[in-house]
């Protein structure tokens, strides 16, 4: 029964689960080994502009004849550190915010649902672009950013959650037992809404890597920095898709979609393995 | 022990987001009860009559509306945070449902030392082992690193009842703490409130749906209907010769095993607690109305030594 | 109407497999109702669930026959089998009264399973519905109203209108008077007698109340460990107990008039994980012999229908 070993006994048998930490882990050992993986330095012209993919350039070459494997590789980087840490920040402000919130309800109940409802209207995307180029798009500044401002999804799971579980008798009785608040809050409620944290902060890496991408692919951010979207920003500015240039595109694109995918499936797996509900016996 | 006066608990009707409609569910419209230590005193009613939230109430878990609720002379609703606390070191609460009382997140271990925890009181392993072996899970050790998940429903209720016995309480309130466990260990349950209460001088609140429980341990059993008690009496007088058409009602609707069939001189059902029927409240429902149960709300008098009625047949 | 044979139904768990129906054999007359007692974990529910063939992806019926009316259903094709349930075989769920949809009011309720399931008319769905709501004792009034607006009683009510809007010969409930108040169990039992009385429905009643069970039930089965332990008339088998658990049961039912101390069966209902070849009753009976313990007892039969399955009477016979 410890949550851990439960997960991965019940790993086993989830499909849809092992397929997401197999394209995970790929990504994170591509990340990790991509000095050892790449054949060029992704700065360096390896070649002449514009090559066809071949044996010698995986990927083909860029406009400056650069290695477009290479800049791949360690283009997975960027993605993993800000999808990782931009979520860790958004769920732990979100959770902290759903369990003050809905545990004591009132005025900052009221205040976190204006803020949420704020940013079902306004679309968090168009505030990052503003901030950004106000503050400046250093990788700390985007990670802080994008994790700053995509708790509220957390925080309004979590805050539903909370709304019925201290409904619970066990609540009462740890109430009638001279619990205080926070006690109550963090032995009773945490763990009984972790499972669902959990789901949330693998969606919230996800929604973070698509996020960063799409902020470095319009030109926010610092475009030195080598990721997927930074090299899908190059290869729009540079117009390679009306000149049939397909091989600079697709690639970031495919991987962007696959590792978002594969953190929306371990989000799935999350769900049914420590949700007793939409398990099956 | 327990000295509760006129105490109400009115919720407020809510009809839109915003708007109050200005009516009341009055899930308690007027209680007094007062139970003396190291009684077992039952209030029983149906769903929707109030008892739960008195029990809550006791628990000092809601506040009423009005009303006072005195726990040995002092008053539970003005005491400080401090005073609360040492009060709450000697009730304990044991709640219906075994699958939502227990934190499925907690080992067995963590959810019976908890009321120690809280509260300061020092205990040893051999404490622990003792109290949850007084229950029936023996050996304690099989039981105490697991989680309710693994347990059955029946020994969820033991664990919940041995967390309320840990702190040794002077006061139990029991809120239907056998309806969902099989009644081949309801009966213990029972029994062990029954020995605590002979040997510990421990007062018990049952609160019930079944008169036959209530009948079987308490000393004394209040009728709840509507948010007010109708009859109330030791234990004789009620299932003897109950007087309240109503508890006459409830007793009846109970099969006795090995006898026929029974007819339950009871109509309709029992109203919204928004709408409470003008005059005596059984009115709507009784086979005995007069027209003056339809105006005038019978007082609630005592008919013969310490039976207590409120109807106007007596 | 009813006879099952030898019926085993095993369920696969990730701890084993698991007997939840163990070699049950019964007989029902029809026109009468049979009650089916035991606690959580007796099978009692999965015998029910067995009869309309609607069990669990995990759980399959190993071997045995359960004949309606004649017919060996066990041998039906799914297909053929939809068409007996609702029409030939209906059942009332446990708890389903909690499940009606918040949304449609109590006639759309009754009437949508005509519609979509019957290609009924609407018009004519809704004067059925209404006919079988009359027939469960709720009036038109409650008609156009939503499921939050009506009572415990009046939502058990509605979900028995439904289970027997196609008429069927055969009715399973499965605890239909848990989580109500008294006065309302008692009008739901005098509710299925009448269904007895007045359209001749056999009726299985899955209960874990024996009280309540031995009052409107014919005949009935006390059930422990997947198997049954006791059957025959319902009043003798509360008044001339044979079996150490049904006496044990009733030993532990509070009775106001009498002031016996009521005493709890020691022990733990018993898993049903790969259970041992003897009594399964062995590790809480006070009555227990060595023989128990291996010997997988046959009934002993009493007077008439009345059997035990205990080797304290099959020992004493031979």
């Amino acid at each position: 029964m410890n949550p851990l070993m439960n997960y991965l006994g019940q790993l086993r048998k989830s499909k849809i689960g092992l397929v997401g930490w197999g394209i995970i882990l790929t990504f994170v050992f591509i990340a990790i080994f991509a000095p050892l993986i790449s054949p060029y330095n992704p700065n360096a012209i390896s070649g002449a502009y514009y090559q066809h993919p071949s044996m010698l350039h995986l990927f083909g070459t860029n406009q400056e004849g650069q290695d477009l494997f290479s800049q791949n590789m360690y283009g997975t980087r960027i993605p993993l550190i800000v999808g990782t840490t931009a979520a860790l920040v958004a769920v732990v402000l979100g959770l902290l915010v759903g369990l003050f919130s809905g545990y004591f309800g009132g005025v900052p109940d009221e205040i976190l649902m204006r803020i949420t409802d704020f940013f079902l209207v306004v679309p968090a995307i168009v505030l990052m672009i503003v901030i950004s180029a106000l503050i400046g798009g250093t990788l700390t500044n985007v990670i802080l950013i994008i994790g700053g401002l995509s708790w509220p999804m957390t925080a309004r799971v979590v805050r539903s959650m909370v709304l019925s579980i201290k409904e619970w008798p066990f609540v009462e009785v740890a109430k009638s037992s001279n619990g205080s608040s926070l006690y109550i809050m963090f032995k009773h409620i945490l763990p009984n809404v972790m499972p669902v944290v959990f789901a949330n902060a693998a969606l919230s890496v996800a929604n973070a890597i698509f996020t960063q991408a799409a902020l470095v692919f319009i030109g926010v951010g610092d475009v030195t920095d080598l990721s997927w979207g930074n090299i899908m920003h190059f290869a729009y500015i540079n117009g390679t898709i009306t000149t049939g240039i397909w091989w600079y595109m697709i690639p970031p694109g495919i991987f962007i979609v696959l590792l978002t995918v594969g953190f929306i499936f371990l989000s799935t797996s999350f769900e049914t393995i420590f949700n007793p509900r939409t398990r099956r016996i | 022990m327990i000295e509760a006066s006129d105490v109400k608990k009115y919720y407020p009707v809510k009809n839109t987001l915003f708007s109050r409609t200005g009516r009341y569910v009055k899930a308690l419209d007027g209680v007094s009860l007062s139970i003396d230590k190291g009684v077992i005193h039952s209030l029983v009613g149906e769903t929707g009559s109030g008892k739960s939230t008195f029990g809550r109430i006791v628990m000092a878990l809601t506040s009423p509306t009005a009303g006072i609720v005195k726990i040995d002379g002092v008053d539970l609703f003005s005491l400080k945070k401090k005073d609360l606390k040492s009060m709450r070191k000697r009730i304990q609460i044991i709640f219906q449902d075994p699958y939502s009382s227990l934190n499925p997140k907690l080992k067995i271990r963590a959810s019976i030392t908890e009321p120690l925890k809280l509260n300061h009181i020092e205990y040893d392993e051999k404490k622990i082992a003792a109290v949850v072996e007084s229950v029936g899970l023996k050996p304690a050790e099989d039981y105490l690193d697991r989680f309710p998940g693994e347990l059955s429903g029946g020994q969820r209720q033991r664990t919940a009842i041995a967390r309320a016995f840990a702190i040794s309480p002077e006061l139990i309130v029991a809120d239907e703490p056998v309806s969902m466990v099989d009644v081949s260990i309801r009966a213990d349950f029972l029994n062990l409130l029954k020995e605590t209460n002979r040997k510990e001088n421990l007062t018990v609140l049952l609160i019930t749906h079944d008169l036959f429980v209530a009948s079987y341990i308490s000393d004394r059993i209040s009728v709840l209907y509507l948010g007010k008690i109708v009859e109330e009496s030791d234990k004789n007088g009620i299932v003897g010769h109950p007087l309240h058409p109503y508890t006459q009602a409830l007793l009846d609707s109970i099969p006795v095993l090995g006898e026929g069939e029974r007819e339950v001189n009871i109509k309709g059902e029992i109203p919204n607690p928004i709408d409470i029927p003008p005059g005596c409240r059984f009115h709507p429902r009784c086979p005995f109305v007069m027209d003056k149960c339809r105006q005038v709300e019978p007082e609630f008098r005592e008919i013969e030594t310490g039976h207590f009625v409120s109807c106007h047949l007596y | 109407m009813l006879e099952i044979r030898d019926l085993i139904v095993k369920y696969k768990t990730s701890k084993g497999s698991v007997s939840a129906v163990d070699r049950i054999s019964l007989e029902i007359d029809k026109g009468t109702i049979f009650g089916l007692v035991g606690e959580s974990g007796s099978g009692k529910t999965t015998l029910g669930l067995s009869i309309l063939r609607i069990l669990s992806p995990n759980a399959s019926i190993e071997s045995g026959d359960i004949l309606v009316s004649g017919t060996n259903i066990t041998k039906l094709k799914e297909r053929e089998m939809r068409n007996w349930r609702g029409k030939k075989i209906a059942m009332v769920f446990q708890g389903a009264m909690s499940s009606l949809n918040p949304l449609m009011t109590v006639e759309e309720q009754v009437a949508e399973p005509l519609i979509i399931h019957e290609n009924m008319e609407r018009s004519l769905a809704n004067r059925k519905a209404r006919d079988n709501l009359a027939n469960v004792g709720l009036g038109e009034n409650i008609l156009k109203r939503y499921p939050h607006e009506l009572s415990g009683g009046m939502k058990q009510r509605v979900v028995i209108a439904m289970a027997i809007i196609g008429h069927p010969e055969l009715l399973i409930a499965d605890e239909p008077t848990t989580a109500l108040d008294v006065v309302t169990q008692h009008r739901i039992m005098k509710l299925f007698k009448a269904l007895r009385d007045e359209y001749g429905i056999t009726i299985i009643m899955i209960s874990h109340d024996l009280p309540i069970v031995a009052e409107v039930a014919n005949s009935m089965a006390i059930m422990y460990g997947g198997k049954i332990s006791e059957v025959g008339n319902a009043r003798e088998v509360v008044t001339k107990s044979k079996h150490p658990y049904t006496q044990g049961l009733i030993k532990s039912i509070p009775n106001p008039k009498s002031s016996e101390v009521i005493r709890g069966i020691p022990g733990e209902p018993v898993s049903l994980v790969n259970p041992s070849p003897g009594c399964r009753f062995y590790d809480r009976c006070s009555f227990r012999r060595d023989i128990c313990k291996t010997y997988d007892y046959n009934p002993a039969v009493l007077d008439g229908q009345h059997k035990v399955y205990c080797n304290l009477y099959e020992v004493g016979k031979q």
